[in-house]
């Protein structure tokens, strides 16, 4: 195999040989000698020890959730309000009241409670924490879902590797191309719409043999690169997809009721649900969002519900996977765009805070069990051991057994790396 | 109907009166765009000859018809508009295309549209348009183009503008960058000279001349823009403070092995001994001080006065700096104003501009510098008449060419045909395009013109909520693209199946096997009103069969329902061929 083959391997995008014809090519210095140096440079799970996980699920809590009123309670001070600590299983480490569930569950989670980014900005923000990079307007980073169902292997899988539910902005493939954005899906109640015809099986075949027909005609005479390669391919993935019974993964009506009721009577809930039944499908990165943090008035009754929500579909999921013995393969992030800060403000809400905030982890072979950081009970003082967003998600890339240091060429040929951070040692197992 | 939708005629009858400024519309002629497309012609002669490239043949004017609506009124032409096209003359069909285009009021709003794309691309409101109204700029946009406002002056309004949003609506334009002045500086940059000086933020370019001081500078124009609830203003004083965050890598360090090894990664990276590379980008963002804002103390701040990065001899003396750089901008001698905006209305007309990416006019090269030129330079002697520009584009013969070559041999080569403009590239609809040209096939009249009030807003809701399932990004300037949720939605979805469904009394469905006075004209409308061109034999003969083996009349609609939906489909109908 010559290097021209592994890179138009790579070029071609979402092939499903390339990951595969990496790692062959990776096994051997002599990949280094023809010259391929950084395309077969692949970081492997091995190198930090323990299986890689295969699947991610970002619980992605939209507008700023409080670290004060979830992962990182300050009891009793000036900056606490009304929130009281509980004692979770995890010896030492306490959780804010509103979340009972999770901290029976603190042993399966590491919180990193020190986060700090520049970014105070919705926007700005979010694209931060997803791509582990600055909004800028010269590159479009791809988020970390879209690179993790870039860089799987999903041979056989017949529904979108990438799929995002209750988004209203939902994860990008940026350099990646549109092809890997996420797959919108809304509340998991409702089917995914637009998978069934609107005419019978065989009026149906009908109508795409003529489509067929008429799209050969039309691209015969001219060379249409981008229409031949889109167009009638989506309509061919689009006709697998609806015919497959992969579909099934997004109906949770198949769950038995307890488990439904596990995950409490909410959009989010299902969705984590169905986030689960991806996985167990083989769908490598699944977005589940619950936004409602954005809270500068009246914070802390805002608050309440939406802390519950997330307790109970949290939790739930957690059960779930290590019940189905997926939670060592398959790594839960939870994260929003940034912290709160710790004043509050006189219209009793808290406004975007950068400086020292929480995200939880679990699953996918990490070291769970544990605090990373702490924050100022008075919240002054800068966290210790403060940390990258380029950080946390090279952490995540790694345990994905995803080469989070490879270089990609944007459209406009600029070399960039899918990450700039570092893993954070404490994450991953010795 | 739904009952709901009574509660919103009021709204509607509201909606279709706040309709954009009805002043003297200005339609220009054939003779002010005549010389520039003399030139533009031969140039390309010219060019083909010395390439001996074989130029496509010409199109027919169906096809004409087609691109030229798509791209000047946002959508296919109707039934109704195809039939009155056949009753021209022969030899007076293609001005007569050209003629009717422009006329048409839609032309306005889809300039306008292109105009604001460029100009402050895509968030539509900010706290619920209590701040920012994008859909107020591009009304106000279009009352402006409806006058055929020259370029500079549009320009210049934007950039300088101070008040309201709702009622200076060219302040939108500081608005839509927050009112900061290290976005406007890109924004300007970006949108009204085709330069990236803003990838200069953080670091000197590495492969062009701007260094960070010529961005700086640039802001430091903006540096007095405030905004409160009161609008936007110009403070009289204040400067631009930066500070590079303290933690900020200046330069990152890998081993050759890890590094980049082709030419074009090389020059962004330089060997810092023998076994480092030091590679020069990406550095920190420097910070923009606040006044009044917390700023961190270990770090030197430096201040940054105005400056422009290069023709420094015409930046006029003007007490507002907004103003002063306005003037230095949209100036007749500036050598990026009027590229970039020729550049992108070719690239928008012809589906490949003569440098692409549009706004990377200092670092690529044009494909074709003299044409660049040619076109800029007429456009500045015009006194930047867009409107003109627009008619000239699509009249020169490129426009006119089909994107299937006459004859490709093995030997034919399609990139150098192409990058001269010799062949037609294929251009994706944008969403905008799509929506409307799959709503106007569910109508036999143009579908969003000369409607009575309460149609059009119906209409408004269908559009809105096909563009609301099917996405249509406002900060793109060109098409996407399509996507898996795109493909499902035009295969299944609701809009096209209400349009496809058979036995709807008014749908194209119905109405056409009804209608034509035989099968055959049945076929031809349905090509017709969504490929803007009659079905070959061989296409239209299946069909023919099917219908004449459906008696009835629901088994007939039924034939023409597949027929219609095979079309919505086809790659040609998602493109603009």
């Amino acid at each position: 195999m010559s290097l021209a083959d592994l890179q138009n391997a790579d070029s071609s995008g979402g092939g499903t040989s390339r990951r595969s014809l990496l790692r062959w090519g990776a096994l051997g210095a002599f990949g280094y000698a023809l010259g391929g140096g950084p395309l077969l440079s692949r970081a492997f799970g091995g190198e930090q020890g323990g299986q890689p996980a295969k699947a991610l699920i970002v619980i992605w809590l939209d507008g700023g959730p409080s670290q004060l009123e979830t992962f990182d309670p300050h009891p009793g001070g000036k900056i606490g309000g009304p929130t009281k600590a509980v004692a979770t299983k995890q010896k030492g480490i306490s959780f804010a009241d509103g979340l009972p569930r999770l901290a029976e569950r603190a042993d399966r989670l590491t919180v990193i409670r020190s986060l700090v980014t520049k970014e105070g900005e919705h926007q700005r923000g979010r694209y931060l924490m997803r791509t582990g990079y600055p909004l800028i307007p010269t590159v479009s980073h791809p988020a970390l879902t879209a690179a993790v169902a870039y860089e799987a292997d999903h041979r056989g899988l017949e529904i979108p590797a990438h799929v995002s539910f209750l988004s209203r902005q939902p994860p990008l493939g940026g350099y990646l191309g549109v092809a890997h954005d996420a797959f919108r899906v809304g509340d998991p109640r409702r089917p995914v719409p637009d998978l069934t015809a609107a005419v019978g099986t065989k009026r149906f075949e009908r109508r795409l043999a003529d489509l067929e027909r008429m799209d050969k005609a039309f691209l015969g005479r001219r060379r249409a690169g981008r229409a031949r390669h889109q167009h009638r391919e989506l309509t061919g993935r689009a006709r697998e997809m609806m015919e497959s019974k992969q579909v099934n993964a997004f109906k949770i009506s198949e769950e038995p009721k307890a488990v439904l009721e596990s995950y409490g009577d909410t959009a989010f809930g299902r969705a984590c649900l169905a986030a689960r039944r991806l996985v167990q499908q083989g769908v490598p990165a699944v977005e589940v969002t619950l936004s409602g943090w954005d809270t500068h008035a009246d914070h802390f009754d805002l608050t309440k519900p939406t802390t519950e929500t997330l307790d109970r579909g949290f939790s739930a999921l957690l059960d779930d996977l290590k019940a189905r013995d997926l939670l060592a393969s398959t790594l839960v992030v939870c994260m929003g765009e940034f912290g709160r800060t710790p004043r509050i403000n006189p219209l009793d809400g808290r406004d975007h805070w950068t400086r020292g905030f929480s995200v939880a982890l679990a699953g996918g072979g990490l070291r769970v069990g544990q605090t990373i950081g702490s924050t100022d009970p008075n919240g002054t003082q800068a966290p210790t051991s403060p940390v990258k967003a380029a950080d946390l998600l090279a952490t995540i890339y790694s345990r994905l057994d995803v080469d989070y240091r490879q270089w990609f060429d944007t459209p406009q040929g600029r070399p960039i790396r899918l990450c700039d951070g570092k893993p954070i040692p404490a994450l991953l197992r010795a | 109907m739904r009952f709901w939708i009574w509660f919103l005629i009021p709204l509607g009858l509201i909606l279709s009166l706040s309709e954009p400024d009805r002043g003297q519309r200005k339609v220009v002629t054939d003779e002010q765009a005549a010389p520039l497309v003399a030139h533009v012609d031969s140039h390309l002669t010219t060019i083909w000859k010395a390439k001996a490239l074989e130029p496509a043949p010409e199109v027919d004017g169906l096809t004409l018809m087609r691109r030229l609506w798509l791209d000047l009124l946002g959508t296919t032409p109707s039934l109704a508009e195809i039939r009155a096209f056949e009753a021209v003359p022969a030899g007076e069909r293609q001005g007569w295309l050209i003629e009717q285009a422009l006329a048409d009021e839609r032309f306005d709003s889809v300039l306008a549209e292109r105009l604001a794309r460029i100009a402050v691309g895509g968030q539509d409101t900010k706290m619920g348009d209590l701040i920012y109204r994008r859909r107020r700029l591009v009304s106000w946009l279009t009352g402006q183009v409806r006058r055929n406002r020259p370029w500079d002056s549009l320009v210049r309004e934007l950039i300088q503008s101070e008040g309201l949003s709702t009622d200076t609506p060219a302040v939108n334009f500081t608005i839509s960058q927050d009112s900061n002045p290290v976005k406007l500086a890109a924004r300007t940059t970006r949108a009204f000279l085709g330069l990236r000086i803003d990838c200069a933020q953080c670091h000197d370019h590495p492969f062009t001349r701007w260094k960070q001081a010529d961005f700086e500078g640039l802001a430091g124009f903006y540096a007095r823009v405030r905004q409160n609830l009161a609008g936007v203003r110009e403070a009289e004083t204040g400067e631009l403070e930066f500070q590079l965050p303290s933690e900020t890598v200046l330069g990152m360090t890998m081993s050759p092995a890890e590094a980049p090894q082709d030419a074009a990664h090389a020059d962004a990276a330089e060997v810092d001994s023998d076994t480092k590379l030091v590679i020069k980008a990406p550095f920190g963002q420097p910070v923009l001080l606040v006044p009044g804002k917390e700023r961190d103390k270990s770090v030197k701040s430096r201040t940054v006065a105005p400056k422009v990065p290069f023709s420094p001899e015409l930046l006029p003396e003007k007490p507002s700096r907004r103003a002063a750089l306005a003037e230095w901008l949209t100036h007749a001698k500036n050598p990026f104003f009027a590229k970039a905006l020729v550049n992108r209305f070719w690239s928008w007309l012809l589906g490949a501009g003569l440098v692409e990416p549009v706004d990377e006019l200092d670092t690529t090269l044009p494909t074709d510098p003299a044409l660049l030129q040619l076109l800029a330079d007429r456009f500045v002697a015009s006194g930047f008449d867009l409107k003109t520009l627009v008619r000239a584009i699509v009249s020169t013969r490129a426009y006119r060419l089909d994107s299937a070559p006459a004859v490709a041999g093995p030997d034919y080569d399609w990139d150098e045909a192409s990058e001269s403009y010799a062949l037609r590239m294929l251009k994706p609809l944008r969403g905008d395009q799509l929506a409307a040209a799959v709503l106007q096939s569910g109508s036999l009249r143009p579908y969003d013109q000369h409607r009575a009030p309460l149609l059009r807003f119906a209409n408004f809701t269908q559009r809105n909520e096909f563009t609301r399932r099917h996405g249509d990004d406002l900060s793109l300037e060109e098409a996407q693209d399509e996507t898996l949720l795109q493909r499902l939605h035009l295969l299944n979805g609701k809009v096209v199946r209400e349009i496809t469904k058979d036995g709807e009394p008014f749908s194209p469905v119905t109405r056409l096997p009804l209608l034509a006075p035989t099968d055959m004209a049945a076929v031809d409308a349905a090509f017709l009103i969504t490929l803007t061109r009659r079905p070959t034999p061989g296409e239209a003969k299946p069909y023919l069969e099917r219908l004449g083996a459906a008696a009835k009349g629901d088994a007939r609609s039924r034939v023409m329902a597949d027929l219609l939906w095979t079309l919505l489909n086809s790659t040609e109908f998602a493109w603009c061929r």
